[in-house]
């Protein structure tokens, strides 16, 4: 960022970290957000991490609190003992590997939220896996290859897609899509034992006889995107053997699990409502067409569960006919900083395309979309410029 | 929401830039912008999308720079996932040169290196042609620069040269520091062919690729995808982007490790071709009319401290020779690759079509290897140490000799390579 613009920024961290020498960069969706934006979802409610809410996040970055200062400290800190220990450990690296396997085994029957389960599972996520083998277009050598973007844990870039036309999505939230996901499958299983609907939270999946939706086994399967794992340990089991060729043990998925367990929530951040009044209207606007064109009939804003936890994640976890093929309503939360859109990446960097190539049960959606006027549509548009992944103090890169 | 209209914010010209209508500061964040913006099919990018790059043409393969350079932080390398498959067939990866994307840092300061060495060269052949024409017979030179021996050249009275012992530069002369085979002398250069082949995104100039209409030569019906403006707000960001440090371990046994490792580096005979260092005479790199930067002095922190105050030029710790060596026939491409260099390098000659043989690469610069895994070309080697293992051709007896290494000397190596890295820096995204 231009120099002259660091004097406008009103977070002493930052301001902090320039003095310090160190660079700073704005996210890619433009000048730091003010506390309040950050603050405009209920933190309590939705951004509140699902297994045990921001302490467990403290090696995925150090959320902006309101000592940022000691955030940036923090960072510096853990960046300068990350770079002595790469030294210590290249001393003998298939020592440094085994004892790692076992340090993982050990730590594996903690919390998910231990701290330094979840900080060994952030460097399974970083660091290159050994045994991983260079295939071209097949994969990688660690999981945040393809999962960066906005931070570690991110969506990939369009190059990421590789030969499998799967574009990597983000991993923001994931805990709390594991938990709706697992709830609404009991809830379920339940409904079908009683000889009920298959209603569950709002969410329509047909009955007994012919599910609607989800598989005939009744699994939610919120992880891949069509619908492939109901949780976060079998998504990563697979996708280290299928895209890293490595096979990994026990306990490293469960740290694994636990990092990725730990990363924030995407969140909301509109236009600031005092400065950019105009546009926040039409953002308020774009809510209200989002319902009307049909759009949240699939991309449900929200899911409460039954403790109330409320899931912004703006999908129903259902799977739907989309013309071509079968897909889960791809999660919205974050959408903002995941181009390429759609699961192959193929509507580019465009939100418009990626609504107008929907299909299938979203025929009518789209049409509806594409048969209002300019204006509604950039409502619509602004409304999903918006939700954007949580901000974080962190070292760039890690 | 005009989906142009961050577009346009990013729009400017060459002729404003020679108005000193734009500070550097903010064409700095202008080029910022650029790296880190997803393009659109509005801006030109396009038409279409190909994983694996048609010849001629490119992919498009990226959204944006940021994709493929963010490993280790902001304008850093590339993960495998995103190596670079150039020249093929649109779909086979076989049929194309795997490149991992190498990080983009210090790139202003190889730029300069290169010219300078490149002009010593020139230097050369001029006062060996003078030479030639007062003696009335061949003459023959050996070719230095910066220490670095480019093997010798014969020139002839009528100012014609035999290159047949040329080494490690093509017959112009030119050193080209960019592209893992040095395919490109100047940033502005190699900054063109990529918006081109990794977005579709092209001047409307006509050495644009394409048939169509001279502001639309790829067709897509988008003109004037980039100005020559927006090329060197990219340029003089890319030249002033932070430079790599050595930042050696703290513990004071690693430390001496570290120092041992340096000692290894240069006794296997590393140092040969990574020359620790190289000295940088002029540190101005001329970006446009209007607009220069002074790649040492100038631009984003953090950096080394240089020091600007010696003679014979600042020492640059590059750790490449910036030269083309043959490196055996296991890393090989399948075919060469050929690239377009102007005869004699002189400033009107006519343009040859250059082979570069499929087993001849430009030593990579090691400064920042800490942050650049996986290594090599087409990022075969997961660690340094495969990394090693997989050099042949010239580079057969170091080879050899790291082989011959007591897994302390090794070890030693490794701590010193991974002291090559960059400072942490701190973001809020």
């Amino acid at each position: 960022m231009k120099a002259s613009s660091l004097a406008a920024l009103s977070i002493p961290g930052i301001a902090f970290a320039a003095v310090l020498g160190a660079r700073v960069s704005p996210g890619r969706h433009g000048p730091v957000p003010s506390p309040t934006q950050l603050r405009y979802d209920d933190p309590a409610a939705s951004t509140e991490n699902a297994r045990g809410g921001y302490g467990a996040s403290a090696s995925a970055g150090v959320l902006l609190s309101e000592a940022p200062v000691a955030d940036g400290y923090r960072v510096l800190r853990e960046a300068e003992e990350d770079h002595e220990r790469a030294f210590r450990e290249a001393l003998d690296p298939e020592a440094t590997r085994a004892a790692r396997v076992e340090r993982a085994t050990a730590l594996a029957a903690r919390e998910a939220t231990d701290p330094e389960l979840v900080a060994l599972g952030k460097r399974l996520f970083i660091e290159d896996w050994p045994g991983a083998t260079h295939v071209p277009l097949e994969g990688a050598t660690r999981c945040a290859a393809c999962h960066y973007r906005s931070g570690i844990g991110g969506s990939g870039g369009l190059a990421d897609g590789q030969s499998s036309h799967l574009n990597p999505p983000a991993l923001f939230g994931a805990a709390l899509l594991e938990r709706a996901a697992a709830e609404i499958s009991r809830d379920l299983r339940e409904k079908r034992n009683r000889n009920r609907p298959l209603i569950s939270h709002g969410i329509d999946f047909g009955t007994a006889t012919h599910p609607k939706g989800v598989a005939p086994d009744l699994v939610i399967r919120p992880f891949g995107r069509s619908g492939r794992w109901a949780t976060i340990d079998e998504a990563v089991a697979d996708m280290s053997r299928e895209k890293l060729h490595v096979t990994s043990s026990p306990g490293e998925r469960r740290a694994l699990e636990a990092f990725i367990s730990s990363l924030d929530a995407p969140t909301v951040e509109p236009p600031d409502a005092a400065r950019m009044t105009d546009l926040f209207m039409r953002f308020e606007r774009g809510r209200r067409a989002f319902n009307q064109l049909g759009c949240a009939e699939c991309h449900l804003p929200e899911i409460v569960l039954d403790d109330g936890t409320v899931v912004r994640a703006w999908t129903d976890l259902r799977q739907h006919d989309m013309g071509d093929s079968t897909w889960l309503t791809a999660p919205l939360w974050g959408i903002a900083a995941s181009a390429p859109y759609l699961h192959d990446g193929r509507a580019l960097a465009s939100l418009d395309a990626a609504i107008l190539a929907h299909g299938g049960e979203a025929q009518r959606a789209r049409d509806a979309y594409l048969h209002t006027d300019d204006q509604t549509r950039g409502d619509v548009n602004l409304l999903l410029v918006s939700l954007i992944p949580k901000a974080r103090i962190r070292i760039a890169g890690r | 929401m005009d989906p142009g209209e961050q577009a346009a914010d990013l729009r400017l010209e060459n002729h404003e830039i020679a108005a000193h209508r734009w500070s550097k500061e903010w064409l700095f964040q202008d080029g910022d912008d650029l790296f880190e913006h997803d393009f659109g099919v509005h801006e030109g990018y396009g038409p279409g999308a190909f994983r694996v790059h048609r010849q001629g043409v490119g992919g498009p393969d990226a959204l944006s720079c940021a994709e493929c350079h963010h490993r280790g932080g902001p304008n850093g390398s590339g993960d495998l996932s995103e190596n670079a498959f150039f020249e093929g067939d649109g779909s086979d990866p076989a049929s194309a040169f795997e490149r991992n994307p190498p990080h983009i840092l210090g790139l202003g300061i190889e730029e300069r290196l290169a010219a300078e060495m490149s002009a010593a060269l020139a230097n050369a052949r001029a006062g060996a042609i003078t030479a030639a024409r007062s003696s009335h017979s061949p003459v023959q030179i050996a070719l230095r620069a910066k220490g670095v021996s480019f093997g010798s050249l014969t020139v002839r009275p009528d100012g014609s040269q035999d290159d047949a012992q040329l080494e490690g530069v093509d017959s112009d002369l030119v050193v080209k520091p960019f592209g893992w085979k040095g395919s490109a002398a100047t940033l502005r250069e190699f900054l063109t062919d990529g918006f081109q082949v990794h977005f579709g995104i092209q001047f409307s100039r006509p050495e644009a690729v394409g048939d169509g209409r001279p502001w639309d030569r790829d067709g897509d019906g988008s003109p004037n995808e980039i100005t020559d403006g927006m090329m060197s707000a990219i340029v003089l960001y890319v030249a002033r982007l932070e430079i790599p440090v050595i930042s050696p371990p703290k513990d004071s046994d690693l430390l001496a490790r570290f120092g041992h490792g340096l000692e290894v580096f240069q006794d296997t005979g590393c140092a040969t071709c990574h020359v620790t260092s190289l000295p940088l005479r002029n540190p101005t790199l001329k970006i446009t009319t209007g607009l220069t930067s002074n790649v040492l002095t100038e631009g984003e922190a953090p950096r080394p401290r240089f020091d600007v105050s010696n003679s014979d030029g600042t020492p640059i710790f590059l750790f490449s020779d910036l030269k083309r060596h043959a490196m055996g026939a296991a890393l090989a491409d399948a075919r060469p690759t050929y690239i377009t260099t102007i005869a004699y390098g002189l400033p009107n000659g006519p343009k040859e079509r250059t082979k570069i043989p499929a087993d001849v690469f430009l030593t990579r610069p090691l400064w920042d290897l800490a942050d650049t895994a996986p290594y090599l070309h087409d990022g075969r080697a997961p660690t340094i140490d495969a990394a090693i293992e997989l050099h042949g051709g010239e580079a057969d007896a170091s080879r050899a000799h790291f082989d011959a290494l007591s897994s302390e000397d090794k070890a030693a190596l490794r701590i010193f390579l991974l002291s090559l890295s960059r400072y942490p820096r701190i973001e809020f995204r």
